[in-house]
C-alpha cells in the first residue's frame, strides 16, 4: 500500500513537471514569434497550475522550475551605468556569484526597455515597478560612492557584439554599448 | 547500491552551503536596506505562495528585520551542516528547504537557474531516505532496516531526463541554436567569465557543432542515459558540457550542481556496494 502511494505520487510529480514545462515551452515559443498562444490545452494547463494548491506544491517541491535555459533565443543583455559628478559608477561586488546575480537581475529588469510594445495593464504596472527598482539602484550607487553631486544619472546600456555571421563577413569583433534609457534623479 | 543516497545528501547540502557562503561578502548588498534593491521594494512583486523575510517579519512583529536576517543567516548553514552529518536528517532537510526558499524568494529579482535546481534537490533530501546511509541518525538510533531506494532513484533519473529534454527542446525550436549564433551570443555576454576567448574559432564550424552537440545531448538524455551501454559515454558528454559552461560562461555553481545530480543518479548507483556498520 505504502509503495503504491509512493509510486502514485511519483507519477503525479513527474506529470506536474512535464505539464509545467510543456506549457512554458509553448508560451515562450509563441511569445518569441509574437504569435497568439491560443491552444485550449495549454490554457487549461495554465489555469490548472494557477490554482493555489498547485502553486504551493510547485513552489515547495521545486517542481515549478522551468528548464528552458538559454532556450529559443539567448536574450540580449547590458549594463547599468551610473554617472555622478562626471564620474562613471557601476555596481561592484566582492564576490563573482553576487555580480552574476546582479547581472541576471538587470537583464530581467530591463527586458521591457528592450521589448516595448506590450501595453497591457499588468505590463504597465511592472514597468512602473521596474522604474522604482531602477531608482533604488541609482540611490544606492550614489550613497556607496560618496557622490557629492545633487543628481545622479543611471543608464541602461545594451551590450552589442557582432553576430557570428557578421564576424565571418569581416565585421570587426568589438563590443559596443548602446544607451537605451537614461534616468536622472535629484537626491537632495 | 544505496551509497548514492549518502553521496546525494552530503553533496547537495555541501553545495548549498558553499553556494550560500559565496555570497557572504556581499550579503548586505543583497538583503539589507543598504543594498541595491531595498527588501520592501523587492517584496512588492513577490507572490504570497512562499514567505519572504519581510513577510515573516510582518508576522513576527516584535523581531526586527536585521535580527531576523541574522537568525536566518546563521540557521541556514547550521541546518545544512546537520544535513551533511545526517543528524535529525529529515527535520534538517525540511528546515534547509524552508530557509533556502525564504532566502531566495526574499531576493527574487536576483534569482537564476541554479536556485530552482537547489530547491528541488533539497526537497528530494526531505523525501528520499538520505538519512539511512552513513548518518549520525543511524549511529544514534541504531536503525538497520533495509530500504528500497529504487523508487527514489527512478524519480531522480526521470526528473533529470525531463529537465534535459525541455532544455534541449527549447533550444532546438530556436533558429539561433541551430546556426550556432546562440552559443556565440552567450559567450559574448557581459559579465560571463571565460578562461580564454574562443573567437579564433569563429571561422570554423565549432559553434554550430557545439550547439547541435548540446541539443542532441540534452534531447536524447532520457534515452541514452538509461541504456547501460551508452550511459558512460553520455554521462561523460554531459559532464563535459557542464565543465564547458563553467569554464567558458562562468556559471560555476550551476555546473557543479548539475554534475552532482548526474553523478548521483547515473554514476554512484552503478558502483559496487560497500559494507558498513555505520
Amino acid at each position: 500500500m505504502k509503495k503504491r502511494l509512493l509510486y502514485g505520487w511519483i507519477g503525479f510529480h513527474l506529470l506536474f513537471i512535464l505539464l509545467i514545462n510543456s506549457a512554458s515551452s509553448y508560451t515562450s515559443y509563441h511569445d518569441f514569434h509574437h504569435q497568439k498562444a491560443n491552444s485550449q490545452v495549454v490554457k487549461g494547463i495554465t489555469k490548472l497550475m494557477g490554482k493555489k494548491f498547485f502553486r504551493y506544491y510547485g513552489r515547495y517541491t521545486g517542481a515549478e522550475t522551468g528548464y528552458g535555459f538559454f532556450g529559443i533565443n539567448v536574450r540580449s543583455n547590458g549594463m547599468l551605468i551610473g554617472e555622478c559628478d562626471g564620474k562613471e559608477l557601476t555596481a561592484d561586488f566582492k564576490s563573482y556569484e553576487t555580480s552574476l546575480r546582479f547581472f541576471s537581475m538587470t537583464n530581467a529588469l530591463t527586458d521591457d526597455f528592450i521589448k516595448p510594445g506590450d501595453t497591457s495593464q499588468v505590463k504597465n504596472i511592472m514597468s512602473e515597478y521596474n522604474k522604482l527598482v531602477f531608482k533604488n539602484i541609482a540611490v544606492t550607487m550614489f550613497q556607496k560612492n560618496g557622490c557629492q553631486d545633487s543628481t545622479i544619472s543611471v543608464s541602461y546600456n545594451l551590450l552589442s557584439y557582432p553576430s557570428l555571421a557578421a564576424v565571418r563577413a569581416d565585421t570587426p569583433a568589438r563590443y559596443q554599448l548602446i544607451k537605451l534609457i537614461t534616468a536622472t534623479y535629484s537626491l537632495r | 547500491m544505496k551509497t548514492w543516497l549518502f553521496f546525494f545528501r552530503i553533496n547537495i547540502a555541501g553545495f548549498a552551503l558553499i553556494h550560500f557562503l559565496s555570497i557572504q561578502p556581499d550579503f548586505n548588498d543583497l538583503y539589507s536596506y543598504h543594498g541595491y534593491v531595498y527588501p520592501d521594494i523587492m517584496d512588492n512583486t513577490t507572490d504570497t505562495i512562499s514567505l519572504t523575510l519581510t513577510g515573516l517579519q510582518g508576522m513576527l512583529h516584535k523581531v526586527g528585520y536585521e535580527t531576523l536576517l541574522w537568525i536566518c543567516r546563521i540557521a541556514f548553514p547550521i541546518s545544512l551542516l546537520m544535513l551533511i552529518l545526517g543528524l535529525f536528517t529529515r527535520a534538517s532537510a525540511i528546515v534547509s528547504l524552508f530557509l533556502q526558499l525564504l532566502l531566495i524568494k526574499s531576493i527574487h529579482l536576483y534569482e537564476y537557474g541554479v536556485d530552482g535546481f537547489t530547491t528541488f534537490a533539497l526537497f528530494y533530501c526531505c523525501i528520499f531516505p538520505v538519512g539511512r546511509v552513513y548518518s549520525l541518525d543511524n549511529r544514534l538510533l541504531g536503525k538497520r532496516d533495509n530500504i528500497d531506494d529504487r523508487p527514489y532513484l527512478f524519480l531522480l533519473k526521470a526528473h533529470l531526463s525531463i529537465a534535459y529534454f525541455f532544455s534541449g527542446f527549447d533550444k532546438v525550436i530556436g533558429v539561433t541554436w541551430r546556426n550556432g549564433e546562440a552559443l556565440w551570443k552567450v559567450m559574448h555576454s557581459h559579465n560571463y567569465y571565460s578562461i580564454f576567448s574562443l573567437d579564433f574559432l569563429a571561422g570554423t564550424p565549432f559553434f554550430v557543432i557545439s550547439c547541435w552537440a548540446t541539443m542532441i545531448l540534452e534531447l536524447a538524455y532520457g534515452i541514452f542515459m538509461n541504456i547501460s551501454v551508452t550511459r558512460p559515454y553520455w554521462l561523460i558528454g554531459i559532464v563535459l558540457l557542464h565543465l564547458f559552461i563553467a569554464l567558458f560562461m562562468g556559471l560555476f555553481f550551476f555546473s557543479a550542481l548539475l554534475i552532482i545530480l548526474n553523478i548521483s543518479a547515473y554514476y554512484v548507483p552503478m558502483l559496487k556496494p560497500v559494507q558498513s556498520d555505520l
